[in-house]
């Protein structure tokens, strides 16, 4: 479901999903914040397969960026024009950090 | 799709005020990637890519939420339908499981996202699902009767072809 790499000191977790909905949500939550557990504190989230996301998707999100919290920086990026406007219906847009894709998403993390 | 016949059934036609189409889905959660792909197909021609975007987004929060709490058991259908009216898709989908508690869909709003986006514990990780239905859609209406739940949901998409 996730792909995972280095970048220094940013771990990259690609989802090689079109839907982050309520089948998945519950494991990319936990495989996730788990890499956050387990040390992790500066992640770029690669959606640039995902074409949908539901709310389950989108609180899964937040669950990451709580993991984190203070300690690090969640950067997402590759965003669909669907899941963009979850985003903006949700104010998430907000919230997150936002970059049109890898490069640009590890250029803010590591910035 | 293959393997179940009722999705999509068939019942195409134009005639306003005639249903258009007709889906019946078991109650599980892996069904609505393939609900949600017929649902795009058939609404391509009579909607923005924008509006797609909303009503997959809306019926899947509908769906998903029969599924986890109303619980009708995995062998029971879902049924979605859709007909038009003037420059409007209505949608009706019916479940048997247990209904939607009143308080809940009436307190569902845009409010559930007015959080302060500074502070990191006032932003929701769930809860948002009826909310968002209700924001997908133009006029959402919910009732209950001989054991069948229906929710009716009306988007405005301008003149269809």
């Amino acid at each position: 479901m996730i792909e995972l790499r280095r970048e220094g000191d940013v771990t990259v977790v690609s989802l090689v999903e079109k839907r982050l909905d309520a089948t998945l949500a519950p494991r990319f939550r936990s495989d996730v914040v788990g890499l956050v557990n387990d040390g992790a504190s500066k992640l770029v989230l690669d959606l640039s397969q995902v074409q949908f996301m539901d709310s389950s998707g989108l609180g899964a999100l937040v669950s990451v960026l709580k993991a984190v919290g203070g300690r690090g920086s969640v950067v997402v990026c590759g965003l669909s024009s669907s899941v963009q406007q979850l985003f903006r219906l949700t104010r998430m847009d907000k919230v997150f950090s936002i970059a049109p894709d890898v490069a640009g998403a590890l250029a803010v993390a590591q910035g | 799709m293959t393997g179940r016949p009722s999705l999509p059934s068939g019942e195409q036609g134009v005639q306003p005020g005639h249903r258009l189409a007709h889906f019946l889905v078991p109650s599980r959660l892996e069904e609505i990637a393939d609900l949600a792909g017929a649902i795009r197909a058939f609404l391509e021609t009579k909607a923005t890519p924008d509006q797609v975007d909303a009503v997959e987004l809306g019926i899947s929060e509908a769906f998903n939420n029969i599924v986890l709490h109303g619980r009708p058991g995995a062998k029971a259908g879902i049924s979605c339908s859709f007909d038009q009216h003037n420059s409007s898709l209505l949608i009706e989908i019916e479940d048997q499981g247990q209904p939607i508690p009143e308080d809940r869909l009436a307190a569902a709003g845009p409010h559930v996202f007015d959080f302060d986006e500074t502070d990191l514990a006032s932003i929701p990780e769930g809860g948002m699902g009826l909310a968002i239905l209700k924001m997908a859609f133009d006029r959402v209406s919910y009732q209950t009767i001989d054991g069948v739940n229906r929710l009716t949901l009306e988007k405005r998409v301008g003149q269809l072809p």
